[in-house]
């Protein structure tokens, strides 16, 4: 599950940002809506632990993230938390099968190239295997990012506007797969967006 | 996947920054090596064709000529020393053992010497075929000379006055081969050795009228080796004396003596020879100043290309972040990065410079059997992998220190 308590945020001396509670069970879909600038990227941040609160409680994953630090909160991201963002930021020197050992190195999870395999076959990807980055069309390298997001069975995907640089149709599929691939892992989705198209998808939302 | 092939897929991600970087380095390590090997070896090899002598005694002259001249056999001597000069010296007290040399002539740039068994003694010279000399004009060659000449033993040639090619041949005797030696890596292996009164002989009917060359006085008498008669010890001259001494007393008090007391001239070779070096050793210094310079040169141009790359590939590290890597992994697959550049370079730098010296070894200095290889690895070049190490961590310490404190939300943030 996850919760956020009372939690603050300053950014140097004026700004400050104030987040309302909220809580997710697990395997709730969820939408974070709001103009740009209201926060919603530093609220995705601060669940997937990339920020430490000024003062409050986050919870991922069933985890107070306070209570992890440095290195620990790194593997424990890597392994429960995945993380889409607006554009895939695909490392480019690597293939598309060399991303996603990264993401289970990094992880300090086995490498499995079966997994990967399962996972690209899943989204219907399996001929770009050892494709290099710049070969992916942009719906296919956000569908690599995805893949990326979901190889290490995470309890919580976080996606930062992953609609907004891909057209109805693109955009269309990957929310499909998005939930399809969370439904899968029964893991929980949250999405920050200001996209008129993702608004309705989900009914549990939290408005900034 | 690990951080090496990580590191080496953003190296090979940038092939010609990488070639320049590796190059940069490597042509300064290879002229590090070269100086190295070079140095080490002809420092090596001018002790080893002294030891066993102690002092030369040669005409008044330059010191290092008469070494140069004497041991080396590169320069020219100083001139000649009256025998019965040299026999007195051997009758000293401080003297242990004196070899003489009669120098002069050659044959295609390959000096003959004249000398006595003292000689064979000295340089522990081994036959590989044949005697050693011992009647007139009876000549062994050294291993090398023998290989240069095309000679074998029953061979005979004519002997040219000079050291240089193209002196006045000796056309009334013809030298005989009657041995040739085993190599030795020493100067001895491109020498051609006779007897002195063989050099005599050659010089003797040079000068008209001298007319007892060949009809040995029945009364002879040995000095240093050489049978003479009376006459011909009051006349004739050598060229110079390789010295053994009796004790340590002597290298204080035999030098001065001969210098002082005498028509001749004493050169020390360790002296010499450390003289010598210091003044190669200037020219070894700025050469390795040079080096040092171009691999400064390459540890800021790897630290450039590191440093430059890093804005390009901010998203990629805070995506590694993201996917669970700490600070600490990113600073040292960014470490990674410049140690593999610099070790690559030290690599290359290595065979660059092994290989030149091979190749100068092979093809220049073939003739003169100076006795250098590139085949060998000193001890030293150790350390220039130590100085290539640290060079890769000083050359990304500031990108690696970069990349551990970026700020992964500020970035993804940035791009969202």
């Amino acid at each position: 599950m996850i919760s956020v308590q009372s939690v603050i945020y300053t950014y140097g001396p004026d700004k400050r940002l104030a987040f309302p509670d909220w809580e997710v069970e697990q395997g709730k879909h969820s939408l974070i809506l709001g103009g740009s600038g209201c926060g919603k990227t530093t609220l995705l941040h601060l669940l997937a632990g990339l920020r430490t609160p000024t003062a409050g409680i986050v919870k991922a994953a069933g985890q107070v993230l306070s209570e992890l630090g440095g290195h620990r909160m790194d593997v424990f991201r890597g392994k429960h938390i995945g993380l889409i963002f607006q554009k895939p930021h695909l490392l480019s020197v690597l293939t598309v099968e060399g991303n996603l050992l990264l993401a289970q190195y990094m992880a300090e999870l086995p490498q499995d190239k079966k997994r990967i395999g399962d996972v690209l076959e899943a989204l219907n990807l399996s001929d770009r295997k050892s494709a290099k980055v710049y070969e992916l069309s942009q719906g296919e390298a956000q569908r690599i990012a995805i893949a990326r997001a979901v190889l290490n069975k995470p309890k919580v995907i976080l996606a930062d506007e992953p609609t907004a640089s891909l057209d109805d149709d693109n955009s269309e599929k990957v929310l499909n797969i998005l939930e399809e691939q969370a439904n899968m892992y029964n893991a929980t989705l949250v999405i920050a967006t200001h996209d008129q198209r993702v608004k309705s998808r989900f009914p549990h939302q939290l408005k900034l | 996947m690990n951080l090496f092939v990580l590191s080496w897929k953003y190296i090979k991600g940038k092939p010609l920054s990488t070639a320049l970087n590796v190059l940069l380095l490597s042509f300064g390590i290879g002229i590090i090596v070269v100086l190295l090997l070079v140095s080490q070896q002809v420092q090596e090899k001018l002790s080893e064709n002294a030891s066993g002598i102690d002092l030369v005694v040669g005409a008044k002259g330059s010191p290092l000529q008469i070494i140069l001249g004497s041991i080396y056999h590169i320069d020219y001597p100083t001139g000649n020393i009256p025998l019965k000069e040299a026999e007195k010296l051997s009758k000293n007290r401080l003297v242990k053992n004196v070899i003489p040399l009669a120098l002069g002539d050659s044959y295609k740039s390959l000096r003959i010497v004249g000398s006595t068994r003292g000689f064979a003694d000295l340089y522990g010279l081994m036959l590989d075929e044949g005697t050693l000399w011992e009647d007139d004009y009876e000549v062994t060659l050294g291993a090398a000379a023998a290989q240069t000449l095309s000679l074998a033993v029953g061979d005979t040639f004519f002997g040219e006055h000079g050291m240089a090619d193209g002196g006045e041949a000796h056309e009334a005797h013809a030298y005989k081969v009657v041995g040739v030696l085993q190599p030795t890596g020493k100067v001895v292996d491109n020498l051609i050795l006779t007897s002195v009164p063989s050099v005599w002989l050659m010089h003797g009917h040079d000068e008209a009228g001298d007319g007892h060359e060949n009809l040995p006085d029945t009364a002879a008498i040995e000095v240093l080796g050489i049978a003479v008669t009376p006459e011909q010890l009051e006349e004739k001259e050598v060229t110079s004396l390789l010295v053994q001494y009796r004790g340590p007393m002597a290298a204080v008090q035999l030098p001065r003596m001969v210098n002082m007391q005498s028509s001749m001239q004493a050169a020390s070779p360790a002296f010499e020879t450390a003289r010598l070096f210091s003044l190669i050793g200037i020219g070894v210094d700025v050469g390795q100043g040079f080096a040092y310079l171009i691999i400064v040169m390459a540890g800021l141009s790897i630290f450039i290309a590191l440093y430059n790359s890093l804005k390009e590939r901010q998203y990629d590290l805070a995506i590694m972040r993201s996917l669970g890597a700490s600070r600490l992994r990113l600073f040292i697959h960014i470490i990674m990065e410049g140690v593999i550049i610099t070790l690559l370079g030290a690599g290359v730098g290595f065979v660059l410079g092994h290989g030149v010296v091979e190749i100068l070894a092979q093809f220049i200095l073939k003739r003169s059997s100076a006795g250098i290889t590139g085949l060998v690895f000193l001890p030293s070049e150790l350390y220039i992998l130590y100085i290539s190490l640290l060079l890769g961590v000083i050359a990304s310490l500031i990108p690696a220190i970069n990349a551990y404190k970026t700020d992964i939300s500020e970035v993804l943030a940035k791009g969202a």
